[in-house]
């Protein structure tokens, strides 16, 4: 016993979703081995199951591949060293440029505090106060504000 | 027994779509069409032969793939092959969780209030396919930093600023979605699409007369594809920009040009290129067909009064199966007829560079997504205020 079989996938309120599964239970066809809770929700097991079945699948030509590659002759089967591509034979050219891999850090470093600062934050804090069914309102609140702002700031860029 | 039975029933599913992928590329290829010039195969820039190689039948390109594959291996000295296929893998499963979180099957009976199959029925569904797509996003960028040459790299930066780019507009996109039906549960999504509707039906029965007779006698399936078309539309570029092929302008040819990261020295990683791109195609089809074309479901068809029929004869499992079969198959068709339109408007549409689609992403698309969302928040808030409902 793991102890994973008595988690499950699921998200706060989902539990509640799921009461009207007896139909499905009741046939016998389907029955629960650990895959699935009662209530019809997939187990960790199950999706580990799952997610092995997929890359399974995913790998079979690989796998089939690299098994056939071993049954060849040993020199038919040694890897073989290439050159790495470049445009050029200067040094310059040949080194990696350092401008690319700070740029990447940059935009990828940007995005995750804006998403965090901008977004997930306050979206958690005051969706777990008010609740969901504030979307709709706040959303016509805020904007018919941020046109307004989008365009007097294309209007004052233009002047 | 359930979580196998569906997990072949996916498997199934998407093998299916895989094929369909290939077969539709391969007619993209090679099937001439005289009278129809711009649907004609792909020609090379210089000679005008095909630019396919030209094999001509399905099996003899995948064993030659095969064969390619069993060959032995390069070895270029400034890749990381564990980070590479980590990548790969990655992507790959972040696409196939997501497409586990599409319902594929229905309900057991058919009927709205019954148990739902699903493989992963999550409450936030929608919230989770935009962070899968992102994981896709970063895994594919991992692929580009695992070689160290420049190239590489700059096209890691700019997959990242295209995801950037393409996450803002697919949330602003599914935001409609998620106001409409009241949920992030891709379920409920589905089963606010089970009924029909009858449009403008406020307008029509304030006006007599035998056409509008007839005009009510006809609704519409609730598909969101007709209750919010803006949002269907939008959502084919936000897919495009976010799990489509990077193209970038040759400067020989004077072409756009397909680009790929990490695919010019290993058969291997081709082979997982090119099942990253179709299950990214299948994805977004089987995510079309989901929100926007109520998923298996057939319109103005009742299943649950089938299975009630047929019940007191032959018991109630074999009807149910019936039904399951039929949302299955039903579904299957919408998610070909989607690939095979996408692939027909592929070749029919011109081929932007990366920084254009950006440009017109965040120019054009963000600003109608942000007016679309508007308006389905104030017409939600409409409805509620004086019909006494969402819809």
């Amino acid at each position: 016993m793991s102890g994973l079989e008595a988690s499950t996938v699921s998200f706060p309120g989902t539990e509640t979703m799921h009461s009207d599964a007896a139909p499905m239970l009741s046939t016998g066809l389907m029955a629960s081995d650990g895959l699935m809770t009662p209530d019809g929700l997939m187990t960790s097991d199950g999706l580990m199951l799952f997610i092995g079945l997929a890359v399974a699948a995913a790998s079979l030509v690989p796998l089939l591949a690299a098994g056939l590659r071993r049954g060849l002759p040993t020199g038919r089967c040694a890897p073989q060293p290439l050159e790495p591509v470049c445009f050029g034979t200067s040094q310059k050219v040949r080194r990696s440029p350092r401008h690319a891999i700070l740029q990447h850090r940059g935009l990828i470093g940007t995005f995750f505090m804006a998403l965090v600062a901008l977004w997930l934050l306050p979206a958690v804090a005051s969706l777990r106060a008010l609740g969901g069914a504030v979307i709709p309102a706040a959303l016509a609140f805020v904007l018919p504000t941020l046109l307004v702002t989008i365009h007097a700031r294309r209007r004052s860029t233009r002047q | 027994m359930t979580a196998l039975v569906l997990s072949g029933v996916w498997l199934g599913i998407v093998s299916t779509a895989l094929v369909a992928c290939a077969v539709l590329e391969r007619s993209a290829r090679l099937v001439p069409r005289p009278d129809r010039p711009e649907l004609l195969p792909l020609r090379a820039f210089w000679g005008g032969a095909l630019e396919a190689p030209p094999a001509r039948t399905l099996t003899a390109r995948g064993l030659a793939g095969f064969a390619r594959i069993i060959r032995s291996q390069g070895v270029v000295s400034d890749h990381r092959p564990g980070l590479q296929l980590l990548g790969r893998l990655g992507a790959c499963v972040s696409l196939a969780v997501g497409l586990a979180i599409v319902p594929f099957v229905g309900t057991w009976g058919g009927g709205l209030a019954d148990a739902p199959l699903l493989l992963l029925d999550l409450q936030n569904g929608l919230a989770a396919i935009g962070f899968l797509l992102l994981m896709t996003s970063f895994c594919r960028i991992a692929v580009g930093l695992s070689e160290r040459n420049a190239w590489s790299r700059l096209g890691s930066a700019r997959q990242a600023s295209r995801s950037l780019a393409a996450i803002g507009l697919l949330t602003l996109v599914l935001a409609p979605l998620a106001i409409g039906s009241g949920s992030l549960r891709l379920h409920e999504i589905v089963l606010g699409q089970q009924l029909s509707i009858a449009p403008v039906a406020w307008l029509l029965e304030t006006l007599g007369g035998e056409f509008f007779e007839i005009l009510r006698a006809w609704p519409l399936p609730a598909w969101n594809l007709f209750t919010q078309p803006l949002t269907a539309i939008l959502f084919i570029p936000a897919m495009g920009l976010l799990l489509g092929g990077s193209q970038i302008a040759d400067p020989t040819s004077g072409a756009t040009l397909a680009a790929g990261l990490g695919i010019d020295a290993d058969p291997i990683d081709a082979y997982w290129s090119k099942l990253e791109a179709r299950l990214s195609l299948v994805l977004a089809s089987a995510l079309f067909v989901a929100l926007f074309l109520g998923a298996g479901s057939i319109p103005f068809f009742d299943p649950a009064r089938l299975v009630l029929r047929l019940s007191p004869f032959v018991g109630e499992t074999l009807p149910t199966l019936l039904v399951a079969g039929l949302h299955i198959g039903s579904f299957l068709a919408k998610c070909l007829l989607v690939l095979a339109i996408t692939a027909r408007m592929k070749r029919m549409a011109a081929l932007a560079r990366l920084d254009q689609s950006i440009r017109f992403a965040t120019r054009r698309l963000i600003p109608l997504a942000w007016a679309n969302l508007l308006l389905v928040a104030a017409s939600t808030l409409w409805f509620a205020e004086f019909f006494g409902s969402a819809g």
